[in-house]
């Protein structure tokens, strides 16, 4: 049986019929065409699925849909604004933070997460905030660096 | 301005990567869309005695349930493409979807076609597999002694082949030489594990007999190769498309089943059809690396001249011959057994067997690591042995910088080279010396610092070309990259390669 939910993404009201098991990733991305929100694990190992829900970090392919009833959520899509770069964005790419890009956005949703937490964070708890998100090509020393040099220019 | 070598440049690619905006395969979505899941075998090793997809049929949301049996006269079986010369390989028969044995704990055994993803899966649990376990053996050591569990009829005791390379007189070189170090290696199989699980989507036009099919591909040529031989269809009448790649590490080089199963699905429905695989999937289907046990001696001097090596590979292939499967272990592996070294007796001999795992093909490297590790290995027991230091035996037996080209005893000739200077070089960066004063000093407080050394020289650079015809290689084709000149003087890069994490475009406009 399928219900009806709103949620507000990226700021504009949407409205989904889902089942009460589908999770919140494989709606964002195959009822809403959000896909810029990734699935990599199935098991909220790798962090590529992850979004914000009313402003925190979540895995979304370990949250149900129903679950979002009537919050907010903001993907990938929605976080830079008017066309210009988010300053995490900007740094990933100025930092050589990505190579095939599929970790990227839950990257990056981490770590704007920690940055709205906590606005001049160590290398130690820059770390430590992604120790949730996993990436197999580039290392993780120049995502590190992007998000510090993000923290920066902000 | 960038320079053209030497400076970072910002790449292309990352606008679209770092804002959502790319494509990966599983992003595509084509009117009147269905999805496919895959059942797979639980067992390692089994008969199968009977499928019942009667209750998957009428499931709701379900288009579509395909056997192995649905499939015969329709489809090719999955094809291998490395058929390694001046070998005795047996490529055995492996279907699309199994029909009377499972060879491995993954192999596909029927496929769903349905409205959603979930209806999909859903169906997969309603198909009764009726299975007649066999022993499994997973060892390729193992599996090639008499009397282990065979998979393939036509494969006695599971040796798809024996491959030797040999050059100068290793028995006399191993008989005469004063030092000898001999050691078992086992170089485990691993787990590729790209982020992006593999995915294919395709869309079969029943008005102009043109499929099109995205799929997670590190090489679309080779795909449309492959995927023209198991659909039957010619290769003029596919079209694929690798969209951006969420990393391959080689797993998304080879043709899987899978990848020809949603494009028969898409000719026989006349809908566009996308199968995804999920992580567990991705661990037992898509191809896994290494698995070599190596028996392996290496003679010489006591001042550290190598005389001799001699090898014995257990390749393990796993349940079939994946696409270049034959030529890591032989070709990819063995023709470096000499490394950058002038080692004038050379006698090895690689044995691929087929065991009941998921199938093991090109992983980072993909048969190079594995000789180079077994190489240097036995240099580092070398000298141990004589007592010598390992930067001295190396240096001992590079090919000297006035000795280009150079023809080593597997038969590769080296065209230039100056080894000593690299080498000298690293050491200077390194300060060798002075590391090795501090070590020194460390142990004598307790401190145990280490430092490991070793040279890589690759054969590489295959296809398509003269040599990947010479080696064998049927599936080598145009993924080369060119340059036209327009009138307009826009210079027009046209690259048929897709690599998984290379930023393929950056790379041609610089």
């Amino acid at each position: 049986m399928k219900r009806s939910i709103t949620l507000t993404v990226n700021g504009v009201a949407r409205t989904a019929e889902v089942e009460p098991r589908a999770l919140l990733a494989y709606v964002l991305r195959d009822q809403l065409d959000l896909t810029g929100t990734h699935i990599g694990c199935d098991t909220s190992q790798c962090g590529a699925c992850t979004v914000h829900l009313d402003g925190r970090a979540v895995k979304s392919c370990t949250v149900l849909a129903v679950q979002a009833e009537g919050r907010a959520i903001t993907t990938i899509e929605g976080l830079s604004r008017n066309g210009t770069l988010h300053p995490l964005q900007q740094a990933f790419w100025e930092k050589h933070g990505l190579q095939c890009g599929f970790c990227t956005p839950g990257m990056i949703m981490t770590a704007a997460d920690l940055l709205a937490r906590n606005s001049k964070p160590t290398e130690g708890e820059i770390r430590h905030a992604l120790e949730g998100n996993l990436c197999r090509c580039t290392g993780y020393q120049n995502i590190v660096a992007a998000v510090q040099a993000a923290a920066s220019a902000r | 301005m960038a320079t053209l070598f030497g400076s970072g440049i910002k790449r292309r690619e990352d606008p679209r990567l770092v804002t959502g905006k790319a494509t990966y395969t599983d992003d595509v979505k084509l009117p009147g869309l269905l999805y496919a899941a895959i059942l797979r075998s639980t067992y390692a090793h089994a008969r199968l005695k009977n499928v019942n997809v009667a209750k998957a049929k009428k499931a709701p949301g379900v288009v579509a349930v395909y056997t192995g049996a649905d499939l015969k006269d329709k489809l090719n079986t999955v094809p291998c493409a490395w058929n390694v010369p001046n070998c005795d390989l047996k490529v055995p028969s492996h279907p699309l979807l199994a029909t009377d044995k499972v060879r491995y704990a993954g192999d596909g055994i029927a496929m769903v076609v349905a409205e959603s993803r979930a209806a999909a899966r859903d169906a997969l649990d309603l198909i009764d597999v009726d299975y007649d376990a066999l022993d499994a053996v997973v060892d390729p050591e193992k599996a090639a002694q008499k009397g282990a569990p065979e998979l393939h009829t036509e494969v006695p005791s599971n040796i798809a082949f024996t491959w030797k390379v040999a050059g100068g007189d290793a028995a006399k070189a191993f008989a005469e030489a004063p030092v000898t170090v001999e050691q078992r290696i086992v170089q485990n199989r691993l787990l590729p594990t790209a982020l992006e699980p593999r995915a294919a989507c395709a869309s079969y036009n029943t008005g102009t007999g043109q499929l099109t099919c995205w799929v997670t591909s590190q090489n679309p040529h080779i795909h449309r190769f492959l995927l023209s031989v198991m659909t039957k269809l010619p290769e003029h009448k596919i079209r694929v498309i690798a969209p951006e790649v969420g990393g391959g590490f080689g797993s998304k080089i080879p043709g899987y089943a899978d990848e020809a199963l949603v494009c028969f699905a898409s000719m026989e429905l006349g809908r566009p059809v996308k199968w995804t695989e999920d992580r567990s999937e991705n661990y037992k289907v898509t191809i896994h690396g290494r698995d070599h046990v190596q028996y392996v001696a290496l003679c010489g001097t006591k001042d550290g001249k190598i005389t001799g090596l001699r090898t014995r590979v257990y390749a393990g292939l796993g349940g079939y011959a994946s696409t270049a499967a034959p030529g890591i272990p032989t070709i990819l592996h063995g023709l470096m057994y000499s490394g950058p070294y002038t080692i004038p007796n050379i006698d090895g001999t690689v044995y691929g067997v087929y065991t009941t795992t998921t199938p093991v093909d090109a992983y980072r490297g993909a048969g190079r690591p594995e000789a180079t590790f077994l190489l240097e290995r036995m240099i580092d027991l070398f000298a141990r042995k004589i007592g010598m230091d390992p930067v001295e035996v190396r240096r001992k037996n590079l090919i000297p910088k006035d000795k280009f080209p150079y023809t080593v005893a597997t038969g590769i000739t080296y065209d230039s080279g100056n080894y000593q200077g690299a080498l000298d070089k690293a050491l200077q960066m390194f300060d060798y010396k002075k590391f090795r004063a501090e070590q020194a000093k460390a142990r004598k407080a307790g401190r145990y610092l280490g430092v490991g050394v070793t040279t890589y020289c690759e054969i590489c650079g295959l296809g398509p070309s003269q040599v990947a015809g010479a080696v064998g290689m049927s599936s080598a084709s145009p993924s080369r990259t060119s340059r036209s000149s327009r009138a307009t003087r826009r210079r027009r890069p046209r690259g048929g390669g897709r690599t998984a994490v290379e930023p393929r475009r950056s790379v041609a406009a610089r």
